[in-house]
Formats: C-alpha cells, sequence, structure tokens
C-alpha cells in the first residue's frame, strides 16, 4: 500500500490498509477477449477506530499482460471512466463521482467495475493490477489508497490467467512455463483432475483420495515444468 | 422417437444421448470424442471392469484421460 500524503492543492491523508479490492470474475482465459470485475469491498479508514470513508474514485493501471488495446470500461456507479492512452493501448482507467453522491462515514458501500480485456498468451501466470482508491474524509481532504504490492500486508488484486484450451472434456496441453504445486489450486481449481503421466491431482477432495487408491496411480505432487504433457479434464 | 424428442429438449439430456467414447470404445460406436484431442479410445479403464470411485474408492473410467493404460 503506497500512502499519499500532502500535495500543493489538495490535502492527501494517509489511510490503513483495511480496504480491500478483488477481482470476482475468476481466472481469464488466455488471449481471450472476457469482462474482468474489480470488486471495491470497503472505503477508507484514517484510523484504526475511525469511521470508514466512502469511495469517490477507482483509477486500475493496465499492467503487462493484458493486450492494452482491447481494453474497454463499463460505465458503474462511479459514472463514465476517464480512458488514458499510449498510442492505441489503454494504459489506465479511472472512474470518478460526485462527491455529493458519497454516503456519509460509516455507511458501508460495496461497488463493482468491469474492464473488458484481453491478455496475452500468458496462461499460468497471475497479472497483478494498481489499483489506487479515493475516498474523503470530513474536512474533505482526499484520502488515497495505492493497492501496488509496496506492502505485502495489502497486495495488488491478481488475474488468474489459464490456458486459452478450455474445453468440456479432455484438454491435451504442453506446458510453456513451469507451474508450482502450490499454485495447482489456483489454476487447476476448476478442472476435475489433470494427469501428468500416471499422477493425477484434483481440487476436488473425493477425487483426490481416489486418486491415492487407485492401483498404478500416484498422486501429482511435484512442480510441473516447461514442456511438460498434462491432461486436464474440466 | 418421442422420448428422444422430449429429451433432447431438457438441459444436459443431450450428454446423457451421447455415447461418451470411453464407453464404446471398441464396440463399432461412431460417438464423438469431448474434444478433438481425445483419441477416444481406453486402455486401462475397460480391463478392469466396474472400476468405480463411489463403489470402491477408486477413480471411474471417465476421469482416466484417453489411451492411458493403468
Amino acid at each position: 500500500m503506497k500512502l499519499y500524503r500532502l500535495s500543493f492543492l489538495v490535502l492527501f491523508v494517509p489511510a490503513l490498509a483495511t480496504a480491500h479490492i478483488g477481482i470476482t470474475t475468476g481466472p481469464a482465459l488466455a488471449k481471450t477477449n472476457q469482462k474482468v470485475t474489480f470488486a471495491i469491498n470497503h472505503g477508507c479508514h484514517e484510523t484504526p477506530t475511525g469511521p470508514e470513508l466512502d469511495t469517490y474514485a477507482v483509477k486500475i493501471d493496465i499492467p503487462a499482460g493484458i493486450d492494452g488495446t482491447t481494453v474497454r470500461a463499463m460505465p458503474s456507479d462511479f459514472g463514465r471512466a476517464v480512458i488514458t492512452k499510449n498510442g492505441n493501448a489503454v494504459t489506465s482507467v479511472k472512474w470518478t463521482r460526485p462527491t455529493a453522491d458519497l454516503q456519509a462515514a460509516g455507511d458501508l458501500g460495496y461497488y463493482e467495475i468491469t474492464l473488458k480485456m484481453k491478455t496475452n498468451d500468458v496462461p499460468f501466470t497471475k497479472i497483478p493490477f494498481v489499483v489506487t482508491q479515493y475516498c474523503k474524509n470530513a474536512n474533505g481532504d482526499d484520502v488515497v489508497l495505492a493497492w501496488d504490492d509496496t506492502t505485502t500486508a495489502e497486495p495488488s488484486p491478481r488475474l488468474i490467467v489459464v490456458p486459452q484450451q478450455h474445453e468440456r472434456g479432455w484438454n491435451k496441453l504442453t506446458l510453456t512455463t513451469a507451474v508450482a504445486v502450490a499454485e495447482f489450486g489456483d489454476y487447476f481449481g476448476d478442472a476435475l483432475i489433470v494427469w501428468k503421466g500416471t499422477s493425477a491431482y484434483s481440487k476436488t477432495k473425493a477425487v483426490s483420495e481416489a486418486i491415492g487408491t487407485t492401483p498404478g496411480v500416484t498422486l501429482l505432487a511435484t512442480d510441473l515444468a516447461a514442456g511438460d504433457e498434462i491432461w486436464v479434464k474440466y | 422417437m418421442r422420448w428422444i424428442i422430449v429429451c433432447a429438449l431438457l438441459a444436459g439430456c443431450g450428454d446423457n444421448l451421447k455415447a461418451h467414447p470411453r464407453d464404446d470404445a471398441g464396440i463399432g460406436s461412431d460417438a464423438t470424442p469431448d474434444t478433438p484431442d481425445a483419441p477416444g479410445k481406453l486402455t486401462g479403464c475397460l480391463e478392469r471392469p466396474g472400476l468405480d470411485m463411489a463403489l470402491n474408492g477408486q477413480l471411474p473410467c471417465d476421469l482416466i484421460p484417453p489411451g492411458l493404460a493403468l
């Protein structure tokens, strides 16, 4: 979390990282146009016991891994978006609503904002988005939170990218990147089962147990390497 | 025929009408594999009829990938 402080025109007050911004639409298919929805779960706090301040603006920076030319912003509770571009590529999107629409401090608001976008061909990666959240305190000063991985306590929301080949049934894949066993749940969470040779993985408890009790089958519990061939059934 | 028409109108019924390639391997079925990659042929599973997760705690046939012999 990066804290913005004084500026010449606007007083930026440090805010506490009690708010979270997440992605609610789940994993994205590589190289596929889709909606990605960000959830503004909380407002901002100036002090640990202070009231929660409503959000009046949100800015999302478009990171590497996203095809900026495909980014389109949906209108939201925050109104129309202002787009910043570099050539034809969108580099950031900011939604701002009138401060007159803000709820009183302590009134809890939840908001969602959505972008349409296409990722590059980067399956089995997690793309961090820097999201900046703007609130107002009782004095009308800005309270600004930047979810930018500056601290590990409040990381940027991450878009999980899975392979474009994601058909119902069997999918035979040759990995272009390594996949750590600790991240199997993130990338294969919606798969019925994943096989490498005679080793298998499933996030589903009953299937995972059956893997362990089926003769000739071992639990897939080691990292996958680039070049590995796997079968995935969705 | 009438049943097939009614059944086809129900969500998910089409999956039941379409024979699974594993189940029909070697018996002359023209069932379509789930994906173009799936050869629709099973080796290990058919050699062990009755393999079923619910009955004996082992993986059912449809969770074993095409061509894998166990």
